[in-house]
């Protein structure tokens, strides 16, 4: 019942029905990005206060994932706090990343380059914002044959200019720009050597190649393939990242200290190509009918 | 697979291409100038900033070019203190210490202040001049659970005294001379311990300030203590001083590498997160030895505390540079030792032998045992351990067997008039 079908190229069963299994997916996305900040801000004890807003909200926002997520058809109640919560979370992301840009001025007032580099990651509250999203449109149901008509829970039916899954595709090609641009901005730091330009290199053609997608009105199975085999690669640039970072970390004494993996390397930040890379295959699998099926 | 070239991946390529060029040539860019050439813009428009622009400006702007600042800090979340604090005094409307203590300070960085509790920066600083006396009953208890060395009586009670010299200089000296250092660790009205403000100089509290050092050569300079000297001497403090103004002072906490300093100072050694190591406010996490006292035994922490500093020097050094540097320093530590022996039996002699008292520094013998661990056997040990190979010896180990030489010639001086000549 759960087979699905990427581009002609990949036959899979999933674990459940795919717009469950976003939930789940926006779910854990927003715990372990909530525990990522908690740890971030964690390093200087939560000042300004105001660095206590993601941790209050990440996991109202997940745990509501979690809970629409295991009703076959979402009661109303529950929807509609889903949809604040996931209002919360994209106005979590946009004030946070004001208060970012705010904290890498310079003294003086002006942006300089170092202080992007060495301050405040801007980008990074965004990842809240784009998740949110994500969460926000895992609800919504496309009439059959009528690109852009959301059902929204609990709302009623909106009209929204792209259908439902380019809206998928955009956040996929906006998030790999996000995570291109950060790796960009983060591997200035030490200066950039060949290895860590793989991980940009590779994220502005990813990003490319996932907007060229969504901006495409009709592609074709080469297309598909290409964008297949990217997010595929994704993947295992992820892992790759991770085990790069991983080895920065343990500074060649094979010891892992807190606070290196704290601010030196984040082990985990690359492993948000992998997460992308899934999210990519998710949003173009196809559920297969019966008889497709069999 | 599929033929021919699909637009995603033209498009992928190009685009991708043309992006890694705008990086390049924006890296490329001029950056925009030194920002001391740049008027300050920070918003310090409160009430304290209103008034001390006109009456102080100069801390109104080094506060201006700080990270506190920055993250929103204002004056008042430092300075002003609850009613009960006895440190605090009414100014304008506010209750407020003017020379704010760790308690402010512990507010937002508390781990930094329990790091520095168990320090010997803390209380042990004061209480090698003053004893125990000036602290608190709750300051005591902190500082026996704090300082497991410290010196103890049979019932576990720290039986730290004060210093004779302290004594026999008086208050018409000590303020403006070793109290000045060791006020580091002072013990403070509203039950807090030492002073931040002295190694983080306000009103800029600047992370590039305290990694240099001079901040630690403030104290850890001249006769007693010439680590600041022995520094200047060695390989470290040479590519300190010659190319330290290309280093990343400004790298955050913890971020620390030898590509931002491709040579360590007192900081980088002794407290910053660097290589395996956390960063910390504990001066002695990383020692293994006490090198301040005459005769040198191990610290408690020992084995973890030479690890610890093991791994630091790993970052630049092989391990067997780094074992064979402590085999050959411990070396050194056992000389002095052998030879502060060899003076402190030759005094105890005196004493024990009713030709000079117990009085401290009654007599010039005392004071030429004293100069011989207290300067030189310090001395060559310190450098010992920081490479400063002039002053193991001719600032250290010469001028400390000269000086036994003297204790020795003028203990048998001592006896012979003593015994009347004979």
């Amino acid at each position: 019942m759960n087979k699905v079908e990427i581009f002609h190229l990949a036959n899979i069963r999933l674990p459940m029905e795919k717009n469950r299994l976003l939930l789940i997916f926006v779910g854990i996305n927003l715990f372990f990005t909530g525990m990522d900040v908690a740890l971030a801000h964690s390093i200087n004890h939560f000042i300004p206060v105001y660095e206590w807003i993601p941790i209050f909200f990440f996991p109202f926002g997940a745990i509501s994932c979690f809970i629409i997520s295991f009703q076959p058809e979402p009661k109303k109640w529950a929807a509609l706090v889903h949809i604040f919560l996931m209002g919360i979370g994209l106005l979590v992301g946009v004030i946070g990343t004001a208060f970012h840009l705010n904290a890498i001025l310079n003294p003086f007032g002006s942006l300089t380059w170092s202080w992007v580099v060495f301050g405040s990651p801007i980008l990074a509250p965004l990842a809240f914002a784009g998740i949110s999203l994500l969460g926000l449109y895992a609800i919504t149901e496309e009439a059959e044959g009528q690109e852009g008509m959301l059902n929204v829970p609990g709302l009623g039916i909106f009209h929204a200019p792209i259908s439902r899954d380019r809206h998928f595709l955009w956040l996929v090609g906006l998030g790999f720009g996000a995570s291109a641009l950060t790796s960009i901005i983060d591997h200035a730091q030490y200066g950039y050597t060949p290895y860590k330009m793989i991980a940009i290199v590779y994220g502005l053609f990813a990003t490319s190649v996932v907007i060229t997608i969504a901006l495409s009105k009709e592609w074709t199975k080469r297309d598909e393939f290409v964008y297949f085999w990217t997010m595929i690669a994704a993947i295992i640039v992820g892992v790759l990242g991770f085990g790069f970072h991983l080895s920065a970390d343990l500074a060649g004494t094979g010891e892992l200290s807190l606070e290196r993996m704290l601010v030196f390397a984040p082990v985990f930040a690359p492993l948000l190509y992998g997460d992308l890379g899934m999210l990519g295959l998710l949003v173009v699998a196809v559920q297969k009918r019966r008889g497709e099926v069999e | 697979m599929p033929s021919g070239i699909p637009k995603t991946l033209v498009i992928g390529v190009v685009t991708t291409v043309i992006i890694l060029l705008l990086i390049y040539i924006f890296t490329q860019l001029p950056s925009g100038g030194e920002p001391g050439t740049q008027q300050i813009s920070v918003n310090l428009a409160d009430k304290c900033a209103t008034c001390h622009k006109r009456v102080s400006p100069d801390i109104v702007n080094q506060f201006a070019r700080s990270t506190m600042a920055r993250s929103g800090v204002k004056c008042v979340d430092c300075h002003v203190v609850d009613k009960s604090n006895p440190m605090g005094e009414e100014h304008e409307g506010f209750f407020i210490s003017v020379s704010p203590t760790p308690k402010q300070c512990a507010r937002c960085h508390p781990a930094e202040n329990t790091q520095f509790e168990h320090s010997r920066h803390s209380s042990p600083a004061w209480m090698a001049l003053n004893g125990f006396d000036d602290f608190t009953a709750e300051q005591q208890k902190i500082i026996n659970e704090n300082i497991p060395e410290a010196t103890r009586g049979p019932n576990g009670i720290i039986t730290a005294t004060r210093n004779s010299l302290f004594d026999i200089e008086g208050p018409m000296v000590t303020p403006l001379a070793c109290q000045s250092c060791h006020s580091i660790g002072k013990p403070n009205a509203d039950g807090s311990i030492g002073n931040c403000n002295k190694c983080h100089l306000r009103h800029e509290f600047s992370i590039e300030q305290v990694r240099k050092p001079e901040i630690c050569g403030q104290c850890h300079l001249g006769p007693d203590h010439p680590q600041m000297e022995i520094y200047e001497e060695s390989a470290h403090g040479v590519m300190y001083e010659t190319q330290g103004e290309s280093w990343n002072w400004s790298q955050k906490t913890g971020r620390l590498t030898t590509a931002d300093m491709p040579a360590p100072t007192c900081a980088t050694c002794h407290m910053s997160g660097f290589g395996t190591q956390g960063t910390t406010h504990d001066v002695g996490e990383r020692l293994s030895k006490f090198l301040f006292a005459a005769v040198s035994g191990n610290r408690s922490n020992f084995v973890q505390g030479r690890d610890a500093m093991k791994s630091i020097c790993i970052n630049c050094h092989s391990p067997k540079f780094v074992d064979t540097l402590y085999t050959k320093a411990d070396s050194v530590v056992a000389y002095v030792n052998i030879k502060v022996n060899e003076a402190t039996g030759i005094i105890n002699g005196l004493i024990k032998d009713g030709i000079i008292t117990t009085e401290p520094f009654a007599t010039q013998i005392s004071f030429d045992a004293f100069d011989l661990w207290h300067y030189y056997g310090r001395t060559a040990k310190f450098a010992a351990y920081m490479q400063g190979p002039d002053y193991v010896q001719w600032h250290g180990i010469y001028p400390l067997l000269n000086r036994l030489n003297k204790v020795k010639e003028d203990a048998e001086r001592l006896r012979r008039e003593h015994s009347g000549g004979r």
